[in-house]
């Protein structure tokens, strides 16, 4: 087995600290802003990206392999939500009196229809260069050619789009926070920290850098990870 | 399979698109208009029918139910809450009057005296009584009971409309004296009698009308000597919205009536109706939205544009990081698996171009619909939001479908 290279060590050093920082800053809730941001984009994140893989892969994996009725369910609604933008549907709900674990599973169920749209997308591409019926000469059943052929192809652009988490809960927070109609997420993160007057421009420098730096981790470990489970 | 060729247009392919289209315009008026309605709960918001609910009206109030409670609060001993039902049987008019001029006997003698007295300053609008008629609770029961006896049969609709068309072709004392009488009971008909300006003859019609208008519902500002076609419009408008806002309190709801109002009393109803009748309505600040939304909509587009172009052009540029072999698939590859992600991100794409129009102030129809959403300006809002769908299905969705359609074509041709 090869030994880990130096930016593959980096990401697993970030999401580390990033990890270590975030379960510090949501035990205490008296701690400096931001630390308290890592804590509560931390529990974003963690609810955001469970409920994505959890929901997105097997959706995408059924609108790009299953019954074609979920597919055009899935396309008609990334249509109608693609209308409008995701900070204007989260303030359009937040009057109803949805609390902070609602707006959680919301961007959860929203960011899972991305992902699954992703997958059904990488899934019909993989779809063209079709080897079921070889495979099938060979005596595979096409659910195996599914499993260690097609969802594997699928497997990196799920994790490219994943890795960008981080920055689309930061994005949601900070436009949303900056036009006034609240954060998606909640008031005390990262994203919400950096467009308030008085916050410093070194801790929004820090806030910035912390979410770019996780993207690039997440993106570097799903490249790895994505690779090898592709490889299988 | 369609067996159109690749890139034709035919019934088959942009039928179902079309249909799509609506569906979508559709799902984005529901979800954002249950937006909107929020929004415009915030303070300060102008939109006149935050009491309504939202989507369905299962108890739609109607000149009688109104008439009666305010009949009951006007019959109670003098207090707030009487002079309050008073002022309210007062604004309902002649309306009402079929409805508690009915049931003034069930009342007990106290009672009806009361509501008899609280009817005289309706009697003196309608020029149908003289001020010692009304001047005595006594006198008022009585004037009233042989009002009804004499004119109950003037409260139809028909005479009343008749009233109106007469009017409406020509003012002459004795004509606008028939539709006084009627007071609000001839609101309906009125309003109808408006109908779209664009000659002369229809300023002149509106000019015969209005008086009448602004005497029963003592609202309304009075038109100059001669007025042009736009002040006549400005003035149908007027009365129009009026109607829309207080329609239901003057007239009864019964049979398909009753149950078209279970939509048409409701918030997004009365939008609807607004926007079937003023091509989207009027902003907050009086300005036409569907001239603010196509004025705001270039904008956003180009910022779309550009932040797509950008997205693609870093996917390709990525590219060149990779050193194996083969560019131009490599090129292609990243273009493609971008080009799914960007489409699945496309709200997000969306939320860089507020930031971006926040930032710098270049007001696109993205900003439009934050503002409205802040000031609670549920016109605005729904016409900005209507637009960007068009915008979001011209820049991103169809093409998308398009390139998906031509791709399933392509590899069914490679099959055949």
């Amino acid at each position: 087995m090869k030994a880990p290279t130096l930016p593959l060590r980096a990401a697993q050093a970030i999401l580390f600290v990033w990890v270590a920082l975030g379960v510090v800053g949501a035990v205490m809730p008296h701690a400096p802003a931001l630390l308290v941001g890592f804590g509560s984009d931390l529990l974003a994140l963690s609810a955001v990206l469970v409920l994505a893989v959890v929901l997105g892969v097997p959706l995408g994996a059924l609108a790009g392999s299953g019954p074609r009725w979920i597919d055009v369910t899935l396309s008609f609604t990334t249509d109608w939500i693609a209308a409008v933008p995701v900070v204007l549907l989260l303030a359009f709900l937040r009057p109803a009196g949805v609390s902070q674990l609602g707006a959680l599973l919301l961007l959860g169920v929203l960011r899972s229809l991305e992902v699954g749209w992703v997958v059904r997308s990488a899934l019909l591409r993989a779809a063209l260069v079709d080897t079921s019926w070889a495979a099938r000469s060979l005596g595979y059943m096409p659910l195996a050619v599914f499993v260690n052929r097609r969802l594997p192809a699928a497997t990196r652009p799920a994790l490219a789009h994943l890795a960008l988490t981080p920055v689309w809960t930061f994005l949601l927070d900070s436009v949303g926070s900056a036009a006034g109609l609240g954060a998606g997420s909640s008031d005390r993160s990262l994203g919400a920290l950096v467009v308030r007057p008085q916050t410093s421009v070194s801790s929004s420098a820090l806030a910035i850098f912390a979410i770019v730096s996780l993207t690039w981790a997440l993106h570097r470990l799903g490249e790895h990870y994505g690779l090898r489970l592709g490889r299988k | 399979m369609t067996n159109a060729r690749t890139g034709k247009l035919t019934f088959r392919r942009v039928f179902p698109r079309f249909l799509r289209l609506l569906l979508t315009l559709l799902a984005v008026a529901l979800v954002g208009f249950y937006g909107a309605a929020n929004g415009a709960k915030r303070p300060g918001s102008a939109w006149a029918f935050k009491r309504l609910p939202v989507f369905v009206n299962f108890a739609p109030a109607d000149v009688r139910e109104r008439a009666f409670a305010a009949m009951r609060g006007a019959a109670s001993e003098d207090g707030p809450a009487a002079a309050a039902a008073r002022t309210e049987l007062l604004r309902l008019g002649g309306a009402a009057l079929p409805h508690v001029l009915q049931k003034l006997d069930s009342l007990e003698p106290s009672a009806r005296l009361r509501v008899a007295m609280a009817l005289g300053p309706l009697a003196l609008r309608m020029h149908v009584a003289g001020l010692e008629d009304v001047a005595t609770p006594e006198h008022a029961l009585l004037f009233f009971g042989r009002f009804w006896q004499d004119r109950s049969i003037e409260f139809r609709p028909t005479t009343v409309r008749r009233a109106v068309e007469r009017l409406a072709e020509r003012s002459l004392t004795l004509r606008r004296d028939d539709v006084i009488h009627a007071d609000t009971y001839a609101l309906e008909a009125l309003v109808a009698a408006l109908g779209s300006v664009k000659t002369e003859a229809d300023t002149a019609r509106v000019a015969r009308l209005h008086p009448v208008l602004m005497h029963i519902t003592g609202r309304g500002a009075a038109l100059s000597r001669s007025p042009s076609v736009e002040e006549a419009a400005r003035a149908v408008e007027h009365w129009q919205e009026l109607w829309l806002e207080e329609g239901a309190d003057y007239s009864v709801l019964e049979g398909p009536r009753r149950v078209a109002a279970l939509v048409t009393e409701t918030q997004f109803g009365k939008w609807l109706a607004q926007a079937f009748l003023w091509r989207l309505g009027r902003a907050r600040d009086g300005s036409p939205v569907v001239a603010r939304v196509l004025a705001a909509l270039p904008a956003s587009a180009l910022h779309v544009l550009l932040l797509l172009l950008f997205a693609l052009g870093a996917a390709a540029a990525s590219a060149l990081a990779d050193r194996s072999a083969g560019l131009a698939g490599r090129v292609w590859s990243r273009v493609t698996a971008t080009s799914a992600s960007l489409v699945a991100s496309y709200p997000v794409v969306l939320t860089v171009a507020l930031a971006f129009e926040l930032k710098s102030g270049r007001g696109g129809v993205l900003e439009l619909c934050a503002a409205a959403l802040g000031h609670g300006d549920v016109n605005l809002l729904m016409g900005a939001l209507l637009g960007l769908t068009l915008l979001s299905e011209l820049l991103v969705t169809l093409p998308a479908r398009l390139a998906a359609a031509g791709h399933a074509d392509d590899a069914t041709e490679g099959d055949a």
